[in-house]
């Protein structure tokens, strides 16, 4: 039976979760030094096979990250990851098992905070837009200023309180990542709220989340 | 507000709820992307062991019409 995976986590205790995806039993077992997560899906058709479908599959899926993430640090699968049974889910953490090691390691007791920048005045235009070489140097200049600017801003603001930052351009927007250890949360939101605004930019926050930015070592993403 | 929307959101320039997009963005788009044998039925077409990643391929343009239908209201 086709097995849909949620994530790995340090071995700690299982946690306890109801139903995950297709309200199917989430099952979890230590394997390798690590604890994976995961659903057996009898009906891959019915679970996943419409938009619709698909889109209640995610949230739960969502769900059960958030109730692992209250208590341990989960490293998520893509969702949907599916393996054609449980047989092969030691095989795949037999050829991985390093990778995971060192990831649920980097990001131990923490979690991920993402903040995105939105301008709003019109020089911010869509950087796919065609323009003339010169505008679009020009363009780029500017936006590269400005990230710097807010970015210096909020690691300022929240030093004591972030172990690690990484961002990415985005087509309109900015998106930084914060990971931040679980005893920092309330001084890192703290900070942020005592930032004040900056002009000309909007900042929105959202988490905590599983610190998926932080997987791969710095340098291979973001 | 749904249960999977209620994690806490801030918006450092005024407040917000954590929508239903960022959710569906967040686990479409994060994670840790495997290589392996995958079986999935999706939108009546049957993919039978096939490389992860053409997998994901195929979900994440199905996604971008559940996004375009969320955008419009349609599927809340």
């Amino acid at each position: 039976m086709p097995v849909l995976l949620y994530c790995v986590t340090q071995p700690t205790p299982a946690v306890d979760i109801a139903t995950g995806v297709c309200d199917a039993m989430v099952e979890s077992r230590e394997m390798l030094g690590v604890r994976v997560y995961w659903s057996e899906v009898q009906d891959t058709e019915s679970c996943l096979g419409s938009p619709e479908a698909l889109k209640q599959a995610a949230l739960q899926f969502h769900n059960v990250l958030r109730e692992i993430l209250k208590t341990t640090t989960p490293i998520p699968f893509r969702f949907p990851t599916l393996l054609e049974s449980s047989e092969n889910l030691e095989q795949h953490l037999a050829s991985e098992q390093e990778l995971y090691r060192e990831a649920l390691a980097r990001v131990e007791g923490a979690v991920q905070y993402d903040i995105v920048a939105t301008w709003t005045d019109n020089d911010q235009a869509d950087s796919a837009a065609p323009v003339s070489g010169r505008e679009y140097l020009k363009r780029r200049q500017q936006a590269a200023e400005r990230i710097a600017a807010v970015e210096g801003k909020l690691k300022g603001v929240t030093a004591e309180s972030v172990r690690e930052w990484r961002g990415r351009q985005e087509r309109k927007t900015y998106r930084w990542f914060a990971l931040v250890p679980r005893e920092c949360r309330e001084s890192f939101l703290a900070s942020l709220r005592g930032a004040g605004g900056s002009e000309g930019v909007r900042l929105r926050l959202s988490g905590p989340w599983p610190p998926s930015e932080f997987v791969a070592p710095r340098g291979e993403r973001g | 507000m749904s249960e999977a929307s209620s994690q806490s959101a801030l918006a450092i320039e005024g407040d917000s709820e954590l929508s239903l997009l960022e959710i569906l963005d967040h686990v479409l788009n994060s994670g840790v992307v495997i290589h392996g044998s995958l079986v999935i039925s999706l939108a009546g077409v049957d993919l039978v062991y096939v490389g992860l990643n053409v997998i994901l391929t195929s979900v994440e343009t199905a996604l971008r019409n559940i996004n375009a239908h969320a955008a419009t209201g349609t599927l809340d």
